[in-house]
Formats: structure tokens, sequence, C-alpha cells
């Protein structure tokens, strides 16, 4: 079986895997509720990853998609009385249907205006969801989402979160690994040859855009029980920019990358602002340390260290 | 409509949109030449707001402080912009857009709390609107500092016509924005243009920041909603494009200005809706090259 | 912490020990929770924080609470309500008592729910939202403030009495901004039937906004009596007043706002920006009000922070106060305890005096401050004139009216 080589192939994956199993037990409630937040971002920036680290479409709109999940299964909970698991698929396929719809037009530019239209339609959907004041709660937001009695507690809702985003994560990395995720490499390298053996970079691009979205659409619906509610501010495009900036201080070339990235940039978020009033500042000093020193991402910057310690054992 | 609603809009669209264009100009010659996307650029917006307040606090506010705040400001903008490029951008040149993004991100958090570790979280007054006095046309009456601020952005944009259509540095960065290798491999010394070009388009930036202190103040936010509309600006207008974004930062006055007088209720969407329109029309902006 | 405010603290603690009769504090300390906004748009909220510290090393000074010192644990919600959340969640899991709220309106609509799902007090001296008081009031949740319904039936009850029918309303497009606008409004609508506002002149503006351009010369355009723009807030207020000044709006329209006389919505401006004959109001009107308890927390603040107090600096002094109070009466050191006795207690504002915590609905019976908006020469800022007191009693919904709005 092909997922069982996963963590196999990644030692840092499985180390990470046992830590997340287990500290949760030994923590205090605090740190739960950041983890499980910590989870919901790591497969956004795993997602976004698909784009850039693939299909080299670097989008400042993702977080739309996110909030789009979000908003979907929390109004089906809160508006139509739907049970939980219903919301929990519907939240993706709306995400992805968004993410499909828009994609349509974003997939036909490159480079530069990618970036551009991407966050104009994510700036979109975030002023829709600030005026449609009469669905969506405006800026007051939408509030009273809860899960089921039985995942109400922290540590429950932990372990929910920690499977479906273990079996999204396994769904992405076979999804990479397959010929689709060989094609999109060829088309972020080197998209005219791919062009022109046959390949319809469109659709391909398309695809993967459309699977991003649901990935995220999949953290938002999450979000939304986990954090009992869901504002505006998660589709705004700073959103968006914090949830590349993890897959890029990660490593975007490298499946494990936006994994450690997310985690990076969380606990700095959660650590920073507890010591200084000016965290903005400190974090901003972080990451333009790690563009110095490894501006390929951490993950890039550790293997560097792992080869040039085998050289010197050589 | 009355003559003198429209009168009254029309004039209020320019003045915002001379905002846009100073800011997207800049942001789209930082393209252009340098093919950095520079996602900071509303930080030396919002820089240049908070430095004009305190040059005017140094001496009693007035005309005279506000003036030299108008001269000395952009100026020292564009020399912090020139040397964050000699020491930071420069090294990012090379990357594709997604590694700028480290740099550009923290640029963005380290100058935002300097400023608030500095001016702290009360927005700063320029108070300079009313020594301007009024100008009355008809029966409309406005600030004349309005006017001043329209004036100073055609003499900008008269500028960088003249200095980009007129001037060897000018053909350089043309050159440089339509084919870097070609402009490179023909001897052309790109450091020193790619420095200078950062530091014209960050010491525009501030030159708006001073503009915009009388109207707005000097706040802690403003560098975030700002670049927002310049990057629509730039978009719609065509990336690298100055004309273009001259264009698009009139026509986003207009809509914005005018879509407020038919459907008041609908403020903030219209930008976005017309950035969509365009981009699905015409991918690359209004002016734009693939 | 600077060496200055280290300096005081010292001092302070130096003269709690000379004080024979205030036994220092010992044991366990009894904490405090507060989420404050200190980034963001709604950053000059963090002056909360600096009046819930001084109280907290008063309160300390004097013996502390049941013989225990009282501790505050901050977090930042950098003004954003899904950070808002997660914090209020971190602090209920922890061992405090209760969460004092220092946010904009926002950050407190996400956190209440979770203040009755995880039976912790939430206790906010900021956010003057109505609905937070009577739709969505519970068992967990208190405001030692008052609300907007007090400041819009208030300024409702005044404006009734003037000339002007033809009205435009501008707010920003948050929770505070359309509850203000719509209270006013409605109260005016309701007390003088020929009030109408001007179909089309009805603005809403994204919070943090900037350029009023398009927006005051819209309304100049439509030439009403009078404008409401109570719904402008924090530094958006700053920038329309400046540039409605520039334009000679206000020499054109009655200006009505209930709340610009707080200094978090009037920080930037200067005297040169200030126009003339502001309806307004405020619950830290400047110059300070004339009361003993007043003048000695406006010199201790100065002294403690070396800056003026805002108004959500008096409040939530007065909350740590209240609930040192409320814990000394309860006797013992329990949220279902704290919130068993807190309503009905009575508490002390420092501007707006003697107050106490409705069982109905847990907000408190303080009013506000009604004047116009002036320029305070003493202290060089923005403040009041012709003050007057409208206590918040008058105001408040009565028993039966509450049961009506919450559809009982």
């Amino acid at each position: 079986m092909n997922w069982l080589r996963l963590p196999a192939r990644h030692p840092l994956l499985l180390g990470l895997l046992a830590l997340l199993l287990i500290c949760p037990l030994f923590l205090p409630q605090t740190y739960v509720v950041q983890l499980t937040d910590t989870l919901l971002f790591v497969l956004l920036a795993v997602s976004v990853n698909l784009l850039i680290g693939y299909g080299g479409m670097i989008s400042l709109g993702h977080a739309a998609y996110f909030a789009i999940g979000g908003y979907t299964a929390g109004l089906l909970v809160t508006q139509a009385g739907m049970p939980m698991f219903i919301a929990l698929l519907a939240g993706p396929l709306a995400a992805a249907l968004a993410a499909a719809l828009i994609g349509l037009f974003c997939v036909r530019v490159a480079n530069a205006y990618f970036i551009m239209l991407t966050l104009a339609f994510g700036q979109l959907v975030y002023t829709v969801v600030w005026k449609w004041r009469a669905l969506t709660g405006g800026d007051d937001g939408l509030v009273g989402v809860a899960p089921p009695a039985m995942l109400l507690s922290e540590i429950h809702y932990y372990y929910f979160t920690l499977v479906i985003i273990l079996a999204s994560l396994i769904l992405i990395h076979r999804i990479c690994d397959s010929p689709f995720g060989t094609t999109l490499k060829a088309i972020r390298d080197t998209p005219s040859r791919a062009r022109s053996i046959g390949i319809d970079v469109g659709r391909f691009k398309l695809a993967a855009f459309t699977m991003a979205g649901f990935f995220a659409g999949i953290a938002g619906s999450l979000y939304v029980f986990h954090n009992r509610g869901i504002f505006p501010q998660s589709a705004l495009w700073v959103t968006s920019t914090e949830i590349m900036l993890m897959a890029v201080l990660g490593g975007a070339n490298h499946f494990v990358g936006p994994i450690v990235g997310a985690i990076f940039l969380k606990t700095l978020n959660f650590i920073i602002p507890r010591m200084t009033e000016f965290w903005m500042f400190f974090l901003g000093v972080v990451v333009l340390f790690i563009a110095f020193v490894m501006p390929r991402g951490m993950m890039d910057g550790y293997d560097g260290l792992r080869a040039r310690l085998k050289k010197i054992r050589e | 409509m009355a003559f003198s609603v429209i009168g009254l809009q029309l004039v209020s669209a320019l003045v915002s949109a001379t905002f846009l264009f100073l800011m997207a100009s800049g942001l789209s010659l930082i393209f252009g030449v340098c093919r950095v996307l520079n996602l900071a650029h509303g930080s030396f917006f919002m820089l240049g707001a908070f430095l004009a307040y305190s040059v005017t606090q140094v001496v009693a506010t007035s005309l005279g402080t506000f003036w030299l705040a108008l001269l000395l400001v952009p100026l020292a903008t564009a020399l912090l912009g020139a040397l964050l490029e000699i020491v930071l951008i420069r090294r990012f040149y090379g990357a594709n857009l997604l590694v700028q993004l480290m740099p550009m991100v923290a640029l963005i958090y380290i100058i935002s709390d300097f400023s608030r570790f500095v001016w702290g979280v009360s927005p700063g007054s320029v108070p300079v609107l009313g020594l301007f006095g009024t100008v009355s046309i008809l029966e409309l009456t406005f600030p004349a500092y309005y006017f001043v601020v329209l004036l100073a952005s055609m003499v900008v944009a008269a500028g960088l016509w003249f200095v980009i259509t007129k001037t060897r540095w000018g053909i350089l960065v043309r050159a440089a924005s339509q084919d870097r290798e070609m402009s490179a491999a023909c001897g052309v010394n790109q450091t020193r243009l790619f420095t200078t070009v950062y530091a014209l388009a960050t010491g525009l930036a501030g030159l708006a920041g001073v503009l915009a202190v009388p109207i707005s103040g000097a706040s802690l936010e403003m560098d975030m909603t700002t670049v927002v509309n310049a990057f629509v600006v730039v978009v719609v207008g065509g990336m690298g494009s100055v004309l273009g974004s001259m264009l698009a930062a009139i026509l986003i006055g207009l809509v914005n200005a005018f879509g407020i007088l038919i459907l008041p209720q609908f403020e903030m969407t219209f930008v976005y809706a017309l950035m969509a329109l365009v981009l699905i029309t015409r991918p690359t902006g209004l002016f734009g090259r693939e | 912490m600077s060496t200055k405010s280290m300096w005081v603290l010292v001092s302070l603690i130096a003269l709690s020990s000379l004080n024979l009769a205030a036994a220092a504090p010992s044991g366990e300390p009894i904490v405090l929770g507060e989420i404050v906004s200190q980034s963001g748009p709604f950053a000059m909220f963090g002056a909360g924080h600096k009046g819930a510290q001084l109280a907290v090393e008063q309160v300390n000074a004097a013996g502390g609470v049941l013989g225990r010192p009282l501790q505050l644990l901050s977090h930042d919600d950098k003004s954003n309500p899904a950070e808002g959340t997660k914090l209020f969640r971190e602090l209920a899991s922890k061992n405090v008592l209760a969460v004092i709220g220092n946010s904009p309106s926002s950050v407190v609509f996400a956190a209440n729910p979770l203040a009755l799902e995880l039976k912790t007090p939430y206790v906010i001296s900021m956010g003057y939202t109505s609905v937070f008081t009577d739709k969505f009031s519970h068992r967990y949740f208190f405001r030692t403030i008052t609300s907007d319904r007090v400041f819009a039936y208030a300024i409702a009850e005044h404006m009734a009495k003037q000339p002007a029918t033809r009205y435009c309303t501008i707010g920003n497009d948050f929770a505070y901004g359309r509850s203000i606008t719509a209270a006013v409004m409605g109260r005016l609508k309701e007390l003088k039937p020929s009030v109408q506002i001007i179909p089309g002149c009805e603005f809403w503006v994204p919070p943090g906004q900037l350029d009023f351009t398009p927006q005051i010369t819209a309304i100049m355009g439509q030439k009403p009596d009078a404008l409401m723009f109570g719904g402008v807030v924090a530094i958006s207020s700053d920038a329309f007043v400046k540039q409605a000044k520039a334009f000679g709006l206000f020499t054109k329209m009655v200006g009505v706002h209930p709340s610009l006389g707080m200094p978090t919505n009037n920080l930037g401006l200067q005297k040169a920006d200030l126009p003339e004959g502001i309806m307004t109001g405020s619950d830290y009107p400047y110059p300070p009000v004339d009361s003993k308890a007043n003048l000695a927390f406006f010199k201790a603040y100065k002294e403690r922070w070396n800056e003026r107090p805002y108004e959500v600096s008096a409040h939530s002094y007065a909350t740590v106060y209240l609930l040192a109070k409320t814990i000394e009466k309860a006797g013992k050191v329990d949220r279902e305890a704290l919130v068993d006795t807190l309503p009905g207690m009575q508490f002390t504002h420092p501007s707006l005096g003697d107050a106490s915590i409705r069982t109905i609905d847990h907000q408190s019976t303080s009013g506000w401050w009604l004047g116009y908006l002036a320029w305070d020469e003493k202290n060089n800022v923005v403040g009041l004139r012709d003050i007057k007191y409208m206590p918040g009693s008058n105001y408040l919904p009565t028993a039966e009216e509450l049961r009506k709005i919450r559809g009982q």
C-alpha cells in the first residue's frame, strides 16, 4: 500500500505523528484548543501547496474557500438544522464548486496576474460575506455553531479533527504521487513543454485549483464547529497571505514543508504575543531571518544541512 | 441629478483617484522593472503620513512646516526604499514571486509595529486643511487643499511621463520592463537602475502619504487598506503600465463616487466587482501585456 | 514594564507596607482574565488594560481581596473576533475567576455565547451594543457601562425639540455602527413623526475607512437639515470630522454623534480640526468631571501611565473595583458565587458616579454626559461644553420591554 510508505519516506512525519497522537493527553486544555487550530492550518497550508508546489500557482485568495466551506457548514446547521456530518460534507463541496467557478477565470493567466486575480476574487468573496448580512450575519459573524455533545469537549474534537486531517493529508499525498501530480509538476516546471506534448494545461490547473479549494473547505467546515462560529476576517486576503506564508516558510518544494511551516508560524503566533506587545515586529524579524537563511523554506534548509553534515562525515 | 451634485462627485472622484494613482504607478513601475510584487508599498505610504505628522509637530503646525514635510518626507521614504532595496529586496530578484513573499510580509509586519512603537495607537493630525481656505465654483464650495492635491498629482504625472519618455533613465526603464535579459545583455547597469526605480516608487508612496495626512490623518491601519486598493488599480490598469495605472485610478475613483450616489448600500463591492469584470474580459488589465 | 512604572509599583508596594491598617495580601492570587484589543483597528482600547491594571495595583496596595492579591491575566485579541474566541476558551480553561472585556462589539458577539457554554463570567467594560444585554443576555454575561440605547434615546429626545426633519446618516458597517444608527433614528421618528431619512442618503462605510470625500459630497448634494453620523467611530471618526470641517459640512447642517466626545473616537483631532456645535456626548468628558472620585482617578492614572485616561480606562478601572467588591461580598472565589452576587451590586464609576448592576439584564445603570463638542484648552484635547448628565435608569428598558424584545 502506497500510503504506508509515506511515514517511512518522511521520518520527520512519523515523529510528528506520534507527538500529535500522544501529547494532547498530557497538555492543559489551552494547548489542545491551540493544537486543533494548528491542525486546520496545516491542512490549509498543504492544500495551498497543491497549487504552488505542484501547479506553480501562487494564490492570495485561498482563505475564500476556507470561509466558503465554513459558512456553508455553519449555515446548514444553524439555518437548515442539518446534522453536523452533512455540513462537513457540504462545506467542502461548496468550496470546491466555488473554486471551480473562480478557477475557470484564474487559470487562464499566470504569475503575477494569477496572484492578483485570486486576490481580487478572494476580496470579492470577503465583501459579499460582509455585506450579505441577512444570510451570513455580516461582521457579527455566524455564531452559535456547536458540534454535537459528544464532540463538545476540546480533546474529543481534537482527535476527531486529527483523524480527518490525517486522512486528507494522505489523500493529498496520493494525489501528488499519482500521474496527475507528476503532470502538475511538469506544468509547473515547463508549462510550454507540457503544452507541446499535448497536455491540456488549463484543465489540469483547474482540477488542482478545485481540489485545493475542496481541502480548504474541509478545514473551513471543521473550523466553524471548533471555533463555534466564523467571521468575515477568515476570508480576508491577510488570512490568505498567512496561509501562503506558512507554505513558503516551511518549503513549498516538499510535501512536509507546509506542515512544518504551519506548525512553526502558529506556534510563534501563540508564543510571541504572550511575551511582548510588539509581537508583529518580532514575528517579522523571524520571517526575515528565515527568508535570508533559507529562502526556499525550512525543509530545504534542513535538507541542505543534512547534505552538508553528510559531506563532513565523508 | 442636479449639476452641483455631479460636479461635487466628479471632483471627489478625482481626488480619490490621485492617491490611487500615486500608489499604483509606483507599484506598477517596481513590478515592470524589478519583477517584484511590492506588497509592502502601503507601509511606505503610512510611514510618509506619520513622518509628515512628526515634521509638522516639531514646530507648530503651519503651512510652512507642511510644505517642508512635503519636500522632505518623500525624500526620506525614497531613501529608505533605496536602502531596503540594497540590503534586502535585491537578494530576492532572481527568485520567483513566491520566495519574495517572505521578505515582503516581514517588512509589512516590522514597519507596522515600528510605527506603533514610535507613534502610538492614536492617529496623528496635521490640521492644515483650514489654512488653505476654500474655493467656490458657481454654487459649489471645495476645500482649496483638494485642488493642491490634484495639482500635485498632475505635476507628478507629467514628470513621470517626461522622465520615462524623454530621458535616458526612462529609456532604460522601458527597455528593462520589456525585456530584462536583453537590456542586461546590452550592458545596462541594472543594479543602479533597480535601486533608483525602487527609490522613485517608494518616494511616490511617501508623497501620497504626506498629501493624504491633512485629509485623513496618519493612522496604523492605513497601510493595509491602501495597498489593496492600489493593487486593484494596477491590476485593472495592467501591470507595468503607468498610463494604465492613471486611467484605472480615475475609472475606479469615478465608479466609487457615483456608485455611492446610486446604490449607497453596496459601497465596497463596486471596486472589486469592477476588477473582476475587467479581468474576466481582459485578463492582463486594460493596458497590460502578457 | 518600563523602569518608571516599575518605580511606581515599588513605591506603591512600599506605601502599602507602611500602611498598618492594610495588611499586605498573601496567598494564592485571585486571577482575573482580560481580553483587550491592543493591536488592529481598535488598538486604542488597549488603554482599558491600563485602567484595570491601575485598579488591581490599588486594590492590592489596600490589602487585596479576601486577604489575597488580585492578578490580571491579559491577552491581545488583535481586534479580531476569531482571536477573541480562542482567547476566551484559553482563559476559561485556566483558573481565572472572570474575564474582563475591552474589545469592539464584534469580539463581544463572538465570545458571548462561549461565556454561557463554558460557564465563565464575561464582564465587559467596552461594547455598547444593546443587543448583548437584551436579546443575547444570559447568566454569565455582564456589562458595567451604559448601552447605546441610553445615548440614542437621550440624544433623540434632544433632537426632537430641534427644527431639523430631513436627515442623512452615515456609519461604519459593523455591529455598533448599525445599532446606534437604528436606535437614534428609530427613537427620533417615534418622538417626532415628521422626521425622515432622505432616500439614498444612508451611507455605510467599512470600519477603518479614512477617505470620506465622495460620501461628504454626496451628503452635501442632498442638502439635509441634519446628519446623524454616530456610527462613524474610532479612526474613521477622526478622519470624517476633519474632512467635514474642510467642506464646511456642519455650517450647512446640524451634526449629531452620541459618542464623538469619547476620547477613543477623537484621539487624532486637534483644535483646528474641530467643527463647532456638534451635538454629542461622552462617558468620560473633558475637562474631567469635577468630583472627588474622578479627580483622584485622573491623578493616579496620569502618574501611573504618564498619559491621560480614556473612557475605556475609567470603565475597566471601575469594573475591577466592582469585581473586588463582589468577591468580598460573595465571601469566596468561585465563578458561580460571583455570578450570583453581581446582580444588584452597587459601584462607583470615576466620571459617572454611583451605579448598580441591574438584575433583569445584567447591565449598569450608569448614564452618560450630553453636550456640545468643544476644545478643552487646559488639557489640550477634544472636550465637551454645557454638559448635562443623563442617567441610564431613565432610558434603559423595563422588564416588560425586555420581555418583548426577547420574545418571551
